[in-house]
């Protein structure tokens, strides 16, 4: 018997609109929350990548300044991975022996995080910079979390190349240094000058250091232990200056 | 001349499809239709007006998003009246309203408007209104909302241990009444 009554009133649960002479809610409060349905349906959907980054913990007003970062946009990533197959192509097909085969991959890979460093601020191609000139943000924390992100991404696919790599052995991850080193560089001369214009010189100057050191000696000689030292006390020097001069990206950095 | 009567029911059915294509016209009217029933049995449930409003809110949101897997097995009232109650639940899980006055009593109003609906001027109803007021929210929150011991708790804001009790102490009582 106790079921029947629990029975009817599941049956009851079926004929949900009754109503007992009750007043309806006013208009406008059905209207309003209406409104609130159709406001949260035409909200833009949250990225990707924005949910992964707000899984993992990251702040809530630092998403959109990663997610904006150009660099960051799929289209680099996938060109930066296309660049890393062809490298492996070219040195799966070299005829070259060691380092050699892989050298030209070696001194392409620290312009890339370079590129990227370049290619995340600037009026040319950075959708928010409008927004980031006026809005009263920290420069400072504005580069190094872009910086930092850019390496990241960028650092994890050479790396996959690198273990992709037909060759080489421990020379294949010889370019993490010097690729740190040009970025520190970079970022501490973007406090005087513009990101892209400080990444273009330090990209030129390692190139020519490269051709200079592999023309006078060996290959392996542009990634052996001397470089590899230097590389570390530049990236050292590179990031002291930069932190030094932080205040001034306030000002500098987004141009 | 003839009557042309509309069967509810199937214009229901047809917007809920609609609404699981896609179409924007026929959650609005969808909305029309069943927006201001939902908000009133929701407000028996929850005192807060905004809870409600949210509640009310998210429930049209689920709609938009599950019409397409919708199967049509009874009203669509009582679809809609499933989602609106969880949902219901989860804001009131996200943050607890104040504890209620001591003389309010719990689901006063279901009891006093629904439960006497649902049952009638029957036997059944005679032994519903013998329970104390605890038991019959108790009874009311998972008989006739369809909640679990753990929601019922939520709505109630009473521990799921004091649910189960209750509705044993309700069962019992009710068994005795009817034999």
């Amino acid at each position: 018997m106790t079921n029947s009554l629990e029975a009817a009133l599941a049956r009851a649960a079926g004929r949900p609109r009754f109503l007992a002479s009750e007043t309806m809610p006013d208009a406008s409060r059905l209207a309003a929350n209406f409104a609130g349905i159709e406001a949260e349906l035409d909200a833009p959907r949250p990225s990707r990548l924005a949910l992964v980054l707000r899984r993992i913990g990251v702040d809530e007003r630092t998403i959109p300044l990663i997610t904006a970062t150009p660099s960051l946009r799929r289209s680099w990533v996938i060109a930066i991975s296309i660049a890393v197959l062809f490298a492996i192509n070219t040195a799966s097909t070299s005829t070259a022996e060691g380092i050699d085969r892989i050298i030209v991959f070696l001194t392409m890979a620290p312009l890339v995080p370079l590129l990227g460093v370049a290619l995340a601020f600037g009026p040319a191609v950075d959708p928010t910079h409008e927004i980031a000139v006026a809005a009263p943000l920290d420069g400072f924390r504005l580069f190094l979390v872009r910086s930092v992100t850019v390496l990241s991404t960028s650092t994890a696919v050479l790396l996959i190349g690198s273990v992709l790599m037909p060759e080489g052995g421990g020379y294949r991850v010889a370019w993490l240094l010097p690729s740190l080193a040009v970025t520190t560089v970079t970022m501490a001369l973007a406090t005087r000058f513009s990101a892209r214009r400080a990444a273009a010189a330090v990209g030129v100057a390692w190139l020519v250091l490269v051709m200079i050191v592999a023309g006078t000696a060996d290959a392996s000689a542009a990634f052996g232990p001397a470089v590899q030292v230097s590389s570390l006390a530049v990236s050292v020097v590179g990031f002291v200056t930069f932190m030094r001069r932080r205040q001034r990206l306030d000002s500098l950095s987004v141009r | 001349m003839t009557v042309v009567t509309s069967d509810p029911a199937l214009d229901d059915l047809q917007l809920v499809q609609r609404v699981g294509a896609g179409d924007r016209a026929a959650l609005a009217a969808l909305y029309e239709q069943h927006a201001g029933w939902l908000t009133i049995r929701l407000s028996r449930r929850c005192g807060d007006p905004d809870i409600v409003d949210t509640a009310l809110q998210d429930t049209f949101l689920a709609v938009w998003k599950q019409a397409k897997d919708y199967r049509p097995t009874g009203e669509v009232g009582a679809w809609l009246w499933t989602i609106a109650v969880r949902r219901l639940i989860d804001q009131l899980r996200k943050r607890p309203p104040p504890q209620p006055v001591a003389d309010v009593l719990p689901l006063a109003d279901v009891i006093l408007h629904e439960v006497p609906l649902a049952l009638g001027h029957t036997e059944l109803g005679a032994a519903f209104g013998s329970l104390d007021p605890d038991l019959q929210a108790v009874m009311a929150a998972t008989a006739l909302d369809g909640l679990t011991n753990k929601e019922a708790a939520a709505l109630l804001g009473i521990p799921v241990g004091t649910v189960k009790s209750r509705l044993n102490r309700a069962r019992h009582i009710l068994q005795e009444v009817l034999s």
